[in-house]
This record gives structure tokens, sequence and C-alpha cells, in this order.
């Protein structure tokens, strides 16, 4: 990696996916990225490989800044958005005239995220980190800064609670079709 | 502790995801644009959430912060600030940082930083007007006319809220006379479509609404238009 400006290249996709499991809201995610692209290139000389690799680095980065966004949000946004929280509302439309493919891959993913949104920040850290980058749990526990005994725990929790939340959501999408059936 | 494995299901739901959410081209490059423009233009530290707008305002020595938004329309509070001189002539002139002098730890959330000013309101929302305000980052009339935007979609607001119609709607020329290329253009046309709902206008305030949404599909404003009478009911 020579510099920053090829790091985003390369990781903005992967900066990007992290905010938005991390809880930052559709319509933020870009300024968050610019934020995170901010604060690497303000960093850019205190990281070194043989401390974490990039990956581990900038989530570690991706995880504070989302938690400012999540924690700003609500007293940001309450003057625009409706009581009721139009969620999807303020996201662009959606495509719909994709293959078929790739809509059940959005829906797969709505319902991951969904799932995920059952997960406290602390485990949706570890799980995104082992279970969705596929790092090494070791790793995970350094970048958080916990330790592994820690991480190994909080993974078990967060894996029971995405399994727990993933039946919620199927429980209910199979509810309405038993309640159609004659 | 027993360890608890992930089940091939819930592995498809977690691949499906891995590869789903990724930025458009077009989001990669306004990411792209708005990193380069912040880094030129010495920002030391990310601000907060809706910052990117703020920042480039205080760099202009804009006179004026947008914003609340309550009941029935959308409020624009006007802010007297005189947090950096002559904002656009310091920001062109300062020296593009290969690195900050002072950043802070990379474990230091950039809410830390010191870059948010305590004045800004909470509620501060101006991540709308942003496209807006880069429009006009180097006119040094801008913040007067910010000002002056401001102040007249403030009595927009003002006067849909207290369903006095006519006032809102004689407001609006007045703004569309006087700034027809305005900064708030985006806020120009959500107040617009709400003071056509005040009105009863339903099927005005709905094409008004289509053009919005086509024009900025991702404006925060877009939630409001959808909880006010122009919001279409979807076919059956």
């Amino acid at each position: 990696m020579r510099d920053p400006r090829q790091l985003f290249d390369s990781h903005l996709a992967f900066v990007w996916r992290n905010l938005r499991r991390l809880g930052v809201p559709e319509l933020q995610v870009e300024d968050a990225a610019q934020d995170v692209f901010l604060v690497v290139h303000r960093r850019w000389d205190t990281w070194s490989p043989a401390l974490s690799t990039v990956e581990t680095w900038l989530f570690g980065i991706a995880l504070r800044v989302a938690r400012n966004y999540r924690r700003s949000q609500q007293r940001r946004l309450a003057w625009l958005l409706p009581s009721t929280g139009h969620a999807s509302l303020h996201e662009a439309p959606a495509v719909t005239d994709g293959p078929a493919e790739i809509l059940a891959q959005r829906e797969a993913a709505a319902v991951f995220e969904r799932a995920l949104a059952a997960l406290d920040e602390s485990k949706r850290a570890v799980f995104l980190l082992v279970d969705v980058e596929q790092l090494a749990v070791p790793e995970a526990a350094r970048v958080l800064g916990i330790n592994l005994n820690t991480a190994y725990w909080r993974l078990r929790k967060a894996r029971l609670a995405f399994r727990r939340a993933l039946h919620r959501i199927r429980a209910k999408e199979d509810a309405p079709d038993r309640e159609n059936r004659p | 502790m027993n360890k608890v494995e992930l089940r091939p299901e819930e592995l498809s739901v977690i691949a499906a995801a891995r590869a789903a959410p990724a930025p458009t081209e077009m989001q990669r490059a306004r990411v792209r644009k708005g990193l380069d423009a912040k880094i030129a233009a010495g920002v030391a530290a990310p601000l907060l959430a809706t910052s990117t707008a703020l920042a480039t305002m205080l760099k202009l020595g804009a006179s004026v912060v947008v914003v609340a938004a309550v009941g029935s329309g959308i409020v624009y509070v006007a802010a007297p600030r005189l947090l950096h001189k002559s904002g656009s002539q310091a920001a062109s002139a300062l020296p593009r940082p290969a690195t900050a002098p002072a950043p802070p730890p990379a474990a230091q959330p950039p809410a830390e930083a010191p870059a948010a000013p305590p004045a800004a309101d909470s509620r501060a929302t101006p991540a709308h007007a942003r496209a807006a305000v880069r429009r006009h980052e180097a006119s040094p009339a801008a913040s007067a006319d910010l000002a002056g935007e401001l102040g007249l979609l403030t009595q927009v607001s003002a006067a849909t809220k207290h369903s006095d119609v006519a006032r809102a709607d004689a407001l609006l020329r007045s703004y569309d006379q006087r700034y027809p290329a305005g900064q708030l253009a985006e806020e120009r046309a959500a107040a617009g479509i709400l003071v056509h709902c005040a009105a009863g206008r339903v099927p005005a305030a709905r094409a008004e609404a289509r053009r919005f949404l086509e024009r900025w599909p991702r404006s925060p404003l877009v939630a409001r238009i959808h909880d006010s009478c122009a919001r279409e009911e979807r076919a059956p």
C-alpha cells in the first residue's frame, strides 16, 4: 500500500459496507466514509503493517466514526424525520429491474441487516470482524482492544443473538403466508 | 463454554450480505471529491456527523446556520456567526497539509476533535445545504445571500405553521425573484410542497414532490415530504 489514495480506491467498499453494518444510516454513509478516510489521511504515517492489517486498522476507525454518527443522528435528524421513522423512505429508490439474483441477494442483505440490528455494538463489532470479514479472533480482539477470552465470549453471544434474530425474522415472514391460507 | 458455530443457513445470509452493500461509482466519486475538498481545505479533523457543510460554512464565514423544523413546516434557525474572518480567502490560502500537525491518536473518535464549535446547534442539519454551499464556496457574497434566503424561508415556515397560506405564497414568490439560483433551492422546493399542502393544493404538492424526488432523491427532506399530503399511495 503506497499511499492513502490507493487505500481509498481499494478499500472504500470495505469501509462502506462496515459503516452500514455498524448502523450508519444510508443517508450518511458518504459523509461517514469521508470522515474515515480523512482520519486515514491524517494518521497514515502511524499505520504499520507490522501492527495490524489495513482492514483491522480501517475497521477500528470506522467503528468510532459509526459510533459518533449513531449517537448524533437522532438529535440531528429528529426535526426532519417523521416520528413514525420511515427508514426506507429517505433512501434512494431501489432498482427493481435487475436480475432475480440481485433481488434475492438484496433481500438476503436486508434480512442480514435486520438480524444484525439485534446485536449491541460490542457483540456486533466482533461478529462483523470474525464472521463477516473473516478475521481471526485474536486479530479482532486486538482491533477492539479487548482480551481474547472476552472476544470469544462476545462472539458466542453474538452468534446466538444473530440466530435468534434470524429465527424471529423468518417466523414473521412466514406468518402472513399462514394467515392467507384457506 | 461451548463454542457456537454458525449454521449453513446463517452462513448463506452472511455470504449474501458480504457482497451486497457497496458504493456505486457515483457515490464513490462523490466521496472522493468531498474528501479531496476537505483535505485541500485543511480540515484538521473529521467533524461531527453532519459537519461537512457546517465546516464549509464556517470556513466561508457564513453568517447563518440552518436549521430546525417542527410541526407542519420547516423552520430555519439563523444564528449570527463570526467564527472565521474572510473565510474563503483564508481557506484557500491554507497550506495543503500533507499530514496534520497534531493528529489525535487513532483511537480518538472524531467527535472529540475540537473543530466542532460549541455554538453549533445540535439540531443543525446543514447536510442538505451542502451542494448549495459548495456551489458558492468561492463567492464572498454567499454568506449574505444565504442569510437572506434563510430569513425568507424562516418566514415561509412560520406562515405555513400558522396556516397563512397567502403570506407563505407571497414569501415564496419573493424568494424566487430574489434568489432564482438560490443556495437553498432544495429547502425552498420542500417548503413549497408543504405550503401547497397547507393550502389544500394536493395535486400541485404531489407534482412538485415528484420533481423534488427526481432531483434530490437522497435528501433528508424526502422523509418530511413523504410525511406530508404529497405522499402518494401506491396502487393496489
